[in-house]
């Protein structure tokens, strides 16, 4: 079932939680939704689902326009942030309930449920209540009761915030699997970068209410469309560089005592300056002068995170953020805070605006 | 237990409804069925002092007619209460008939419009000066006298002389020892207040009665609790019937008669009520010499009929050698009075 | 929903009181207002709920303190029995002032004894005294409970700062606590002085020739025929009334409600440690005994005057169950029977708590997910019958629905219906707030599922405030009960609930049989009381009471 979606405002007061919202979500694939909390990505659901009604806008299944419809008239399976299992009933009542809801016969839904059940991996657990298992399993019930009954739609609000993080990669995986077979179009909302990028085959970034990204998800990592998107995919770091000179196949220019050479295609616009975006890995730290090419600056702090080395280097634009993938040399570089430092800066994967 | 856990949610709740159904239609039902105790019983309403008369009357009169259920209810309260009790009833009558209705209160009861006029074919056997009510709605059923009282034990122990005037309860010795029924829920009460007022010229009464608060312990609800005080030696002087110094719980308790007050009580059909028939046969009864021949023995009052001779102890209780009546024309000041005592001697 | 919710509350509770603002007659109130008594019984109404009010709250205070500051052992079994008095039925308590303060009473026998005295010391009884320290007793615990939530809701953190910054203890009582805590003050005061105004079984039973406003009007109709006068007066408090309904909804919506659903973080609390403790410390503890002692002592002493014969004071040495006996061989005018007026008053409860729940589920249903001013209003109809004289609403429903064409005066039917009236308010509160809590997500969660409102309903919402239905049924059971003032004034005929057989037992002076039958009520409404709480508790947080 293709999912549209056009020009959705929701308003909450004076502020808007979407704000112009127009996309389209392809039948049985997966959309991941990404953006900060408050950006409107649960308002988003909410208004697909039916639960909250749009100002503006409208909502089309399959070319039918069910702006106007009840949530119980639309098709939806939900996966709510807190879950939202009943805990009066057990797992298998759980999971019936959309069907009972529904009026369908007993004997239908039992064979439904023991379905659902062995797709979600949950056998032996039918007979439990929903405080009696582990969040994960909690999470499994959750998504079988979504898709029990048979629903076109699936929309996932943050399904593994809850959980720890040793689970959350089996459990996506698990996610993905079930949604492979029933081949329902799915909405993941999410407001972390490696879920978004990895569950779907496309990728929406929304900030405030508006979609600034929409594409494949390795497109739009490499290639944020704006400064937003960019930063909030890793791209923290933000210069500004004075062009020095502007050749037929690239430009040169300045920042923070280090020249640096951009390529003429990542370069977009040319003007007096360029602004510089830069992810803390595409970045190396030395203590010596090495290349003309190195930024300058003073190390401030030096993080020890196991697999690598955060460094903060203050250069005369603000501190720069730089990872340090040896982390044995720890001891080695504390002792040398305070001391000048060089940030040497892997163009090709930096960004330019 | 282990029961319910197997059942369907369904089935759970379908067996709570039944049992909530079931707790609703039981009360419903047993609340019913307590009804019809009443409905075909003849309630007779009247003051609990005159418990043990109307009782007997009850029990004799169901033995007569058999098919007739009678009921005395008193609901604890005295003359005066239980004749406001049957008026604020007046839309919605429950009793049937009321009795022991005092004659100084007769004209709100009537004002009210709460009784229906009977004449009972027998009424002619009661001699005519006996009859009060000029209306003849209200019935004569008995008569007694109101006189001061005594405690001769606790009087003679302490040293102090017997009282036998209004005045004479006036002397600060009496302090504490003085009771009187309350005239806002007494018939006793109320009566006494006529008797000063009658004695005395009205304003001469009120300061009486202002003065006479110095000696007064306290003023018992009715009859019934002021005679529980004089049994329990808890009053000495007090205001009573005269036949209640031959009244064999209180042994102690005298009067010198020298002057009372003339205590009649009536019957009456109400109107509306649920059992007229029964209710007309009981007035009858009442004014039968079945019926008054129960007074002296089980009320310790007077019958009016003149061919019942009062016999056992009432036979040998004195009379009150002055006797004064009840002035007709007093008669629609029971409330202001009462409103007014309640007023300025209770609250004072 | 609404439409049916305001038609139940119309009916039974509107209507009847417009039927006595009909009755009254400017003739009526003109000679009243020139009337110097009833003008004093007014100003005397006034006066008694004030001095009612002030010592109720401000002996509270000390007590939701210690209770708030310190933690010790038996800390729960203190509370539960501080807040028996609060669960008993006002005519108990005035009961329980009888045997404890009365000529025979506790204190004056033991003060005889111990000082040899000839004359009973101590004669409060039947006075103006008796009325406001009875309301003392009676409310200490409802003033408790508002200022426990009241403390519950101040920052410690706010305190520290104003330690660590310098100011003194005494300051920061007036600075940081007082003033968050005078909101609570204030709403439990309102509560206080409107209950206290409207005071009926209290006077009645030990005021003597005090009365009250209410009980004045009950003489009026019931004693002096005089019912245009009644329903004057009637009309006349129902103006106040009005006043109250709106300052009771203002204290439960403002200030009440929110704190005690509120988990904020509360005073911190340390062990209670009386060796290491300050005077100050001991001196609050002694307090906090007292105070417990006078709440709890006169409940403990109806129990010992029922089971034992003669002298009490020395239970339970001298127990025997001869007032039982008597009480069970009594029969009543219209020959009820101790057994009949039990029966009545169980069946009535077990109807006007079904009726009461069922009703204020509808309320209830309609206040929680209504919004703005439709909630407002119905949240503040459904606190009204509180604030309102109870005679007027007796008066009314006898004028509809006693006389007239339904003539069902004297019937259970409208004695249940009146309890259902003075019920429904805390019923609907109790589910009310237990709605709420209802995780609005299980709700999105059913509807995108397909379940129709009602099929959630039922199948969501139902099971899982099942447990606060049931706590507020037996709430409701408890409550009908014990409700004296409508049982009163629709007592006839052979309809007499057990606190009327009560009533009517005092008035006999059966003293002994009296109380056993009060221990009984008592017993009844502790043991439902107790469970109630337990199963609120079950039902995500506790009850709210009073407020």
């Amino acid at each position: 079932m293709e999912l549209r979606v056009e020009g959705l405002v929701k308003r909450y007061g004076a502020t808007k939680a979407l704000d112009g919202v127009t996309f389209t979500a392809e039948s049985g694939r997966i959309l991941a939704i990404l953006g900060p909390s408050g950006s409107g990505k649960t308002t988003l659901l909410k208004v697909v689902a039916g639960l909250v009604a749009p100002d503006a806008g409208r909502v089309y299944f399959d070319d039918r326009d069910v702006t106007g419809l009840p949530p119980q008239k639309r098709k939806v399976g939900y996966v709510f942030q807190s879950l939202a299992l009943f805990p009066h009933m057990r797992v298998k009542d759980n999971i019936a309930f959309p069907l009972e809801a529904r009026g369908r016969s007993h004997g239908e839904t039992e064979a439904t449920v023991r379905k659902v059940v062995d797709l979600t991996s949950l056998q032996g657990l039918e007979d439990r209540y929903p405080r009696e298992l582990s969040g994960g399993q909690q999470q499994r019930v959750a998504l079988a009761r979504a898709i029990a009954a048979e629903a076109e739609l699936l929309l996932l609000d943050e399904p593994l915030a809850s959980l720890d993080t040793p689970l959350r990669a089996s459990l996506l995986a698990e996610i993905k699997r079930v949604q492979e077979e029933t081949g329902m179009t799915t909405l993941y909302v999410t407001h972390d970068q490696g879920e978004a990028l990895s569950v779907g085959r496309r990728l929406m970034v929304i900030f405030d209410g508006k979609i600034e990204a929409l594409g494949e998800p390795f497109q739009v990592y490499v290639q944020p469309p704006t400064s937003r998107v960019a930063s909030f995919l890793g791209f923290t770091n933000r210069l500004k560089a004075r062009v020095l000179k502007e050749g037929p196949d690239h430009v040169e220019a300045e920042a923070c005592q280090g020249f640096l050479t951009f390529p003429r295609g990542t370069v977009r616009t040319v003007g007096k300056e360029l602004q510089i975006l830069f992810r803390p890995d595409g970045a190396e730290l030395t203590l010596k002068r090495e290349t003309p090419g190195q930024l300058e600056g003073v190390l401030r702090s030096l993080v020890f995170e196991g697999r690598r080395l955060r460094a903060r280097v203050m250069t005369d634009q603000g501190e720069v953020e730089v990872t340090v993938a040896r982390p044995e040399s720890y001891p080695e570089l504390l002792g040398l805070v305070g001391k000048k430092a060089y940030v040497l800066l892997r163009v090709e994967e930096a960004l330019v605006v | 237990m282990m029961a319910v856990g197997l059942l369907t949610f369904r089935q759970k709740a379908l067996v709570l409804v039944l049992v909530l159904i079931t707790i609703g239609a039981a009360s419903s039902l047993y609340l019913a069925w307590l009804q019809p105790r009443l409905e075909n019983t003849l309630i007779v309403y009247g003051p609990q002092g005159i418990s043990s008369f109307a009782e007997e009357a009850v029990r004799v009169f169901s033995q007569k007619y058999p098919d007739v259920n009678a009921t005395f209810v008193n609901y604890g309260l005295g003359s005066v209460a239980i004749a406001n009790k049957l008026i604020s009833e007046k839309d919605s009558p429950i009793a049937d008939v009321i009795m022991g209705l005092p004659e100084f209160y007769a004209r709100p009861v009537l004002e009210a419009g709460v009784l229906e006029k009977y004449e009972p074919p027998n009424l002619g056997e009661i001699p005519q000066e006996k009859i009060w009510d000029q209306s003849r709605t209200i019935l004569p059923m008995d008569e007694g006298y109101i006189v001061i009282v005594y405690n001769e034990t606790i009087l003679t122990g302490k040293g102090l002389p017997i009282p036998s005037t209004l005045d004479d309860l006036l002397d600060p010795r009496y302090k504490g020892l003085v009771v009187y029924p309350n005239p806002v829920t007494s018939g006793t009460g109320l009566s006494f207040l006529n008797w000063v007022m009658s004695a005395k010229t009205e304003e001469a009464g009120w300061q009486y009665l202002m003065r006479l608060k110095e000696n007064v312990l306290a003023y018992p609800r009715g009859w019934t609790a002021a005679m529980d005080m004089f049994i329990r030696g808890e009053a000495a002087i007090g205001i009573m019937f005269n036949t209640d110094t031959v009244y064999s719980p209180a042994p102690n308790l005298n009067s010198t008669m020298v002057e009372g007050f003339a205590y009649q009580e009536g019957i009456a059909l109400v109107k509306g009520a649920p059992h007229k028939e029964a209710a007309k046969k009981f007035i009858e009864f009442m004014l039968s010499e079945d019926g008054q021949s129960l007074a002296a023995p089980y009320g310790y009052v007077y019958p009016v009929r003149g061919d019942v001779t009062p016999t056992g102890d009432l036979a040998r209780a004195r009379k009150p050698s002055h006797v004064i009546t009840f002035d007709l024309s007093l008669g629609g000041k029971a409330d202001e009075w009462r409103q007014r005592w309640q007023r300025e001697i209770l609250g004072g | 929903m609404e439409a049916l919710s305001v038609s139940v509350l119309g009916l039974l509770f509107l209507a009847p009181l417009v039927s006595i603002a009909q009755g009254a007659s400017l003739e009526s109130l003109a000679e009243l207002l020139t009337d110097p008594y009833l003008l004093r019984v007014i100003a005397n109404t006034f006066l008694q709920a004030v001095l009612s009010t002030v010592p109720a709250v401000l002996a509270a205070l000390p007590l939701a303190y210690f209770f708030a500051r310190y933690e010790f052992r038996l800390s729960s079994l203190a509370r539960a029995v501080l807040l028996a008095p609060f669960f008993a039925p006002a005519f108990a308590a005035a009961q329980a002032f009888l045997i404890m303060y009365g000529k025979t009473g506790v204190i004056n026998t033991l003060l005889m004894q111990v000082f040899g005295l000839a004359e009973p010391p101590v004669s409060l009884l039947y006075s103006l005294q008796a009325v406001v320290l009875a309301h003392v007793f009676y409310y200490v615990p409802l003033a408790f409970t508002a200022l426990e939530a009241g403390f519950a809701s101040i920052d410690q953190d706010l305190i520290d700062a104003a330690r660590s910054l310098g100011a003194s203890e005494w300051r920061i009582l007036r600075k940081v606590m007082f003033p968050q805590l005078a909101p609570s003050l204030a709403a439990s005061g309102t509560l206080i002085f409107v209950f206290s105004f409207l005071t009926f079984a209290t006077p009645l039973l030990i005021g003597g020739s005090f009365t009250t406003l209410e009980v004045e009007t009950y003489f009026y109709w019931s004693r002096f025929g005089g019912w245009t006068t009644a329903k004057t007066l009637s009309t006349l408090q129902l103006g106040l009334n009005l006043i109250f309904v709106l300052a009771i909804f203002l204290a439960r919506e403002r200030v009440l409600q929110p704190r005690m659903l509120a988990k904020a973080g509360g005073l911190a609390r340390n062990r209670l440690s009386l060796l290491c403790g300050s005077l100050a410390v001991k001196a609050l503890t002694l307090y906090a005994l007292l105070l417990i002692a006078f709440e709890a002592l006169p409940i403990y002493f109806i129990f010992a005057s029922g089971f034992s014969q003669g002298f009490y004071l020395i239970f339970p040495l001298g127990a025997s169950i001869e007032n039982f006996q008597r009480l069970f061989s009594f029969t009543f005018g219209a020959r009820v029977t101790v057994l009949d007026s039990m029966g009545q008053s169980i069946a009535i409860a077990a109807l006007a708590a079904l009726l009461s729940v069922s009703a204020s589920l509808l309320t209830a249903y309609s206040i929680a997910y209504s919004k703005g001013r439709a909630r407002s209003l119905l949240s503040a109809a459904t606190v009204a019958p509180l604030a309102v004289s109870r005679i007027a609403l007796a008066m009314g429903l006898y004028t509809i629905y006693g006389a007239g064409v339904l003539r069902l005066y004297g019937s259970w039917e409208l004695l249940a219906l009146s309890h259902l009236v003075v019920i429904y308010p805390l019923t609907t509160r109790l589910i009310e707030s237990a709605l709420i809590r209802v995780d609005p997500d299980l709700i999105d969660a059913a509807s995108t599922a397909g379940a129709s409102r009602l099929y959630t309903f039922l199948r969501v919402e139902l099971p899982l405030i099942g447990p606060s239905l049931a706590a507020a049924s037996l709430i409701a059971f408890a409550s009908s009960i014990g409700e004296f003032t409508f049982a009163l004034f629709f007592a006839t005929g052979g309809l007499q609930t057990m606190p009327v057989s009560v009533e009517r037992l005092l008035d006999s002076r059966q003293l002994g049989p009296a109380s056993a039958m009060t221990s009984l009520i008592l017993a009844v409404i502790f043991v439902s009381a107790l469970a109630a709480n337990l199963l609120a508790k079950r039902s995500l947080g506790g009850l709210t009471y009073g407020a």
